[in-house]
């Protein structure tokens, strides 16, 4: 689970203080790249996008109101930011190439990075909005109704979402079709 | 263990172990610093008028683009894609005189202005050789027969010969009324026995010209300012005359 950083250091930020800004980019930037990998499916492009969020961040830190609304002010953020970032892909390319070549696995890689691998080309094959879900709701941990207000839409559509991104991945991940979720399982979680 | 445990750490293993890069602190702060002023959502009017002018300008550029840049580019694709064979048919039936002579121009332009350097023959843009050279890769015999040298002329000191054609060209530097005629020779090459045809050139004291009217048989293409003849084929030993009627005089044979 990430590690938000702590009121006192957004206060700190918030205060204008270069280094109290440079120190919680740093706390954030871990989450900020894995969500947009999650998200975006390529790490250049995350990169990029993390940093847009980051700089969003340092442009308007000083417009939240409350640091302990940080972590939800931080996803949403970094969720838009995804959002750009493939919509400017797609902008230049047919269809956003998923496929990352730095991360195609080595002759001799381990069992967990191929898993590791099997994992993004699951979510990759996902739509995008489904992968947000997923991986704010596995990665970022937040409940249904958490993503609902990062994401701006309805409760029962994320946890619909969610429904239909595990059902899909777990038949991209090879588990057996009775494992398949249900909405109870689902709503369970939420 | 329930399903969804085991995909939760699955997802969260995955994500968690991505390795990482180093934040780029410098970059975000620039970032920061100089927001993409895409990102900035124009006022609605402005976006209309920008999106108004990038559908007008390609149109209006594409309707300032001469036909004959047009023509000479589609002849060109043709060359690259059909070889030069088709394309020069293509080229034959596609544009008119008319278009073959703009074309003559544009490739004049696009050759800084030397209207002698290029000359569209046969759906071909070609270079002029001496026609010392042009005689002498001839394969049929004939002779040339141009107007009586005049000061107010200025005949190209080059000529070509390409497939058959033949061809040259000179101005009136001073302006004036050219008239010309093309006959064709007897067996012996030695007198024009009949007109293939004639047209009058004016030209401007600049020596632009004005006006032009067409011959029947050899085509010529007009630069800004050089008439260039382009002489029926000459595989039937045809005498190309011109300017008889003028005191003309033979300027050269091929052997």
């Amino acid at each position: 689970m990430p590690t938000a950083p702590d009121t006192a250091c957004v206060q700190a930020a918030q205060t204008g203080n270069r280094e109290a800004v440079d120190a919680l980019l740093t706390a954030c930037w871990s989450d900020a790249y894995r969500i947009a990998r999650g998200i975006i499916g390529e790490s250049t492009l995350a990169e990029d996008s993390a940093q847009e969020a980051c700089a969003h961040i340092v442009r308007t830190i000083n417009e939240l109101r409350d640091p302990a609304a940080f972590p939800g002010w931080f996803y949403r953020i970094v969720v838009n930011a995804a959002r750009a970032t493939m919509r400017r892909e797609r902008r230049h390319r047919s269809a956003l190439a998923f496929e990352d070549r730095n991360d195609l696995p080595e002759l001799d890689a381990d069992g967990e990075t191929l898993d590791r691998l099997g994992i993004e080309r699951a979510l990759r094959a996902l739509p995008s909005m489904q992968r947000e879900a997923i991986v704010l709701h596995y990665y970022a941990d937040l409940t249904s109704k958490e993503i609902a207000r990062v994401v701006g839409v309805p409760d029962g559509t994320i946890r619909y979402r969610l429904f239909l991104a595990k059902r899909r991945l777990r038949v991209l991940l090879g588990e057996p079709r009775d494992a398949a979720p249900t909405m109870t399982e689902v709503n369970g979680h939420a | 263990m329930p399903n969804d445990t085991i995909l939760r750490s699955r997802i969260r293993a995955a994500l968690s172990t991505v390795p990482v890069a180093t934040p780029d602190l410098a970059e975000i702060h620039r970032r920061a610093a100089e927001p993409n002023r895409a990102r900035t959502a124009q006022p609605r009017n402005r976006r209309i008028a920008a999106i108004a002018l990038a559908i007008a300008l390609p149109a209006v550029a594409f309707a300032a683009t001469p036909h004959s840049l047009i023509q000479a580019t589609l002849h060109r694709l043709a060359a690259a894609y059909f070889g030069p064979k088709m394309a020069s048919g293509i080229a034959r039936a596609l544009p008119t005189s008319s278009t073959m002579q703009q074309m003559d121009r544009i490739a004049n332009t696009l050759k800084n202005g030397s209207a002698k350097s290029v000359t569209y023959l046969n759906g071909s843009i070609v270079r002029p050789i001496p026609f010392s050279a042009a005689l002498a890769r001839a394969s049929h015999d004939f002779h040339v027969v141009l107007p009586q040298p005049n000061s107010t002329w200025r005949m190209t000191p080059t000529a070509m010969y390409v497939g058959g054609t033949l061809s040259y060209g000179y101005r009136l530097r001073t302006g004036g009324v050219l008239d010309v005629t093309v006959k064709r020779a007897n067996a012996q090459n030695t007198k024009p026995v009949g007109i293939l045809g004639a047209f009058t050139a004016k030209f401007s004291k600049n020596g632009r010209l004005f006006h032009s009217t067409r011959v029947n048989i050899a085509s010529f293409a007009v630069s800004d300012e050089v008439i260039t003849f382009q002489s029926a084929r000459l595989s039937v030993a045809q005498l190309v005359a011109i300017g008889r009627r003028m005191n003309g005089r033979v300027i050269g044979r091929s052997k």
